[in-house]
C-alpha cells in the first residue's frame, strides 16, 4: 500500500480540500491519501461518502483530525492508521 | 442539532442561489456609480434626495443582496441551518427586493406617494418573509456558538430596521401620521448602520477569521457579549447621543482586536481578501472619530468598510462554493479555485478599490472629483459581476466538457 501524506494543519481553509482532492484524483487501487488536519474536514468526507470512496478518521488527543481515504472499498483504513500510530 | 464548521453537501444551497444574489447586487453596484457621478457631493449633505438615494442604493440594493447571498452559504456552515428549497426562497426574496429598491428610487425622485406604498409593500414583504424563515431556524438551535447567536440578535435589528423604514415610507405617502418620524428615523439607521450589517459583519467574523486565516480564536468575553451589549446600546439612540460614544469604542476594540488577530496567522499569507479586511477594519475605526470631526469622511470611511468586507467574502465564497459544487458532483479535475478567480485579478480588484475610496475622499477637496469616484465604482462593481459571470461559465462547461470520475 502507497500512502500520500499531507499535513494541512496550518492551511487556511480552502485550501486543505482542494489539496485532499487533487491527491484523491491521482489515487490508484493501491494507494490511499493520509491527511493531518487540525479540524474536521466535513465537506471532505461527505465528499467521500457521495463519491463512495472508502475513509476513515480519528480524533488524536491533541485535537488534531487524521484522515485517511481510499478509491479501494476493500481498503482497511482503520488497521493501515493504526499501523501509523503504533 | 450541533453547529459545525463546515459545509456538507446536503446543505451546500444550489450554486445559482449565491451566484444569482450576488450579481443583482454587483448590478445595483455598478448604477450606484451612475448616480453618485450624476449627484456630485450633494450625496454628503444627509438630507438630500441624492444621500438617500445614494444610501439605500448601497445599503439595500448591494448590501442586502450581498450579505443575504453570503448568508445563505454561511448558515450551514456557522450555524449547521440548512434552508429547505433554498431556490424558491430566494426568489421570493429577490426580485420584489431589487423592485422595491426600484420604486423607492423612483419615489424618493419624483415623489409620487403611491410609489413609496408599493415600495414599502415590496421591501417588507420579501424582507419579512426571509427573516422570519432564518430567525424561526436559528431560534431552534439548542448549541449557539458565539456567531450564530450574533446572527440571530443582527437579524432582529434588522426585523427592526424593516418595521422601521416601512412605518417611514408610509408615513411619508400620508397613510399614517408622521408623529414619531424624526425619532424612529434615528433608531432605524442606528439599528441599521449597527445593529444589523455591523454586527452581522462581527458576528461572521468571529468564525471566518480563525477560519480562512488561521489565527488564534477571538476573546470568549467579545465573541458571547458584544453583539448583545451593541443591540442593547442602539436601544439608548432613542434616548441620547451619547450612546454612539460607547458602540465607537465598541466597535474600536472590536476592529483593532481583529486586526491584532491578522497580524497572528500561523502562516504568512497574504492574498487580496485578508487585505481587503485589514481595509475595511481601519476605515471602521477611521470612521468613528470623523463622525465629530468632518461627518463626510464618516460616511466614506464606514462605506468603504463594509463594501471591502463584502469584497472579501466574495472572493472566498464564490471560488469555493463553484469549485466545492464540480467536485461533489465527481469533476475531481474540474478548475482548482484560483483558475476560476485568479489572486491576480482580485489584487488588482484591490488596487480599483483603494483608488476609488481615495477619489471619494478626494471629492471633498474637490467636487469634481466625485464624478471620477462614481466612474470607479461602478469600475469596481462591473468586475464583480464579471467574476460572476465567468464563474458561471466555467461550472457550465466543467458539467458538459468534462468526464465525471465513478468509482
Amino acid at each position: 500500500m502507497s500512502r500520500k501524506y499531507i499535513d494541512t494543519r496550518e492551511f487556511s481553509h480552502p485550501i486543505p480540500m482542494e489539496m485532499a482532492v487533487e491527491v484523491i484524483a491521482s489515487l490508484d487501487s493501491s494507494s490511499y491519501l493520509y491527511m493531518h488536519h487540525n479540524r474536521k474536514p466535513i465537506p471532505l468526507l461527505d465528499l467521500a461518502k457521495t463519491q463512495r470512496l472508502e475513509s476513515f478518521y480519528y480524533e488524536d488527543s491533541l485535537g488534531d483530525w487524521h484522515i485517511l481515504i481510499s478509491k479501494n472499498r476493500s481498503m482497511d483504513l482503520s488497521s493501515l492508521l493504526l499501523e501509523e500510530r503504533v | 442539532m450541533l453547529p459545525q464548521s463546515g459545509l456538507s453537501l446536503e446543505q451546500a444551497p444550489p450554486l445559482g442561489v449565491v451566484l444569482g444574489l450576488f450579481f443583482v447586487g454587483s448590478l445595483f453596484g455598478v448604477v450606484a456609480g451612475v448616480m453618485v457621478a450624476f449627484y456630485g457631493v450633494e450625496v454628503f449633505d444627509p438630507n438630500s434626495v441624492g444621500a438617500v438615494s445614494i444610501t439605500h442604493l448601497f445599503t439595500i440594493g448591494v448590501m442586502l443582496f450581498f450579505m443575504f447571498g453570503a448568508l445563505f452559504q454561511m448558515l450551514p456552515v456557522i450555524a449547521g441551518v440548512r434552508l429547505s428549497s433554498p431556490s424558491i426562497k430566494s426568489n421570493i426574496l429577490l426580485y420584489p427586493l431589487a423592485f422595491g429598491v426600484v420604486f423607492f428610487l423612483f419615489g424618493v425622485n419624483i415623489n409620487i406617494p403611491y410609489l413609496y406604498i408599493i415600495a414599502s409593500v415590496l421591501l417588507g414583504v420579501s424582507l419579512v418573509f426571509i427573516i422570519s424563515i432564518i430567525l424561526k431556524e436559528l431560534l431552534k438551535l439548542t448549541n449557539h456558538t458565539p456567531s450564530s447567536k450574533g446572527m440571530t440578535v443582527a437579524l432582529i435589528s434588522l426585523l427592526l430596521v424593516v418595521t422601521m423604514g416601512v412605518y417611514m415610507l408610509l408615513a411619508i405617502s400620508g397613510v399614517i401620521s408622521p408623529i414619531y418620524y424624526q425619532e424612529i428615523k434615528v433608531a432605524h439607521y442606528s439599528y441599521g448602520l449597527f445593529g444589523w450589517i455591523t454586527l452581522l459583519i462581527i458576528s461572521i467574523s468571529f468564525q471566518v477569521i480563525e477560519m480562512f486565516y488561521v489565527t488564534p480564536p477571538y476573546p470568549t468575553i467579545m465573541s458571547r457579549y458584544l453583539p448583545l451589549i451593541l443591540f442593547v446600546t442602539i436601544l439608548f439612540s432613542l434616548l441620547s447621543p451619547l450612546y454612539l460614544v460607547i458602540v465607537g469604542i465598541l466597535l474600536i476594540i472590536y476592529a483593532s482586536t481583529t486586526l491584532l488577530r491578522l497580524t497572528q496567522k500561523k502562516r504568512p499569507l497574504n492574498d487580496a481578501t485578508i487585505w481587503f479586511w485589514r481595509l475595511g477594519l481601519s476605515f471602521l475605526i477611521i470612521s468613528i472619530p470623523s463622525i465629530y470631526i468632518y461627518p463626510p469622511i464618516a460616511y466614506i470611511s464606514y462605506g468603504a468598510f463594509v463594501i471591502s468586507i463584502l469584497f472579501a467574502m466574495f472572493y472566498k465564497i464564490v471560488p469555493f462554493l463553484t469549485w466545492f459544487h464540480l467536485s461533489s458532483q465527481g469533476y475531481f479535475t474540474a478548475p482548482m479555485m484560483h483558475e476560476i478567480i485568479s489572486p491576480k485579478m482580485a489584487l488588482k480588484h484591490l488596487y480599483l478599490h483603494i483608488i476609488t475610496i481615495i477619489l471619494y475622499l478626494s471629492s471633498l477637496l474637490y467636487s469634481d472629483i466625485i464624478i471620477l469616484a462614481g466612474v470607479s465604482t461602478s469600475l469596481s462593481f462591473m468586475t464583480i459581476s464579471y467574476h460572476i459571470i465567468y464563474a458561471k461559465n466555467i461550472y457550465k462547461k466543467t458539467q458538459q466538457n468534462e468526464q465525471k470520475m465513478e468509482y
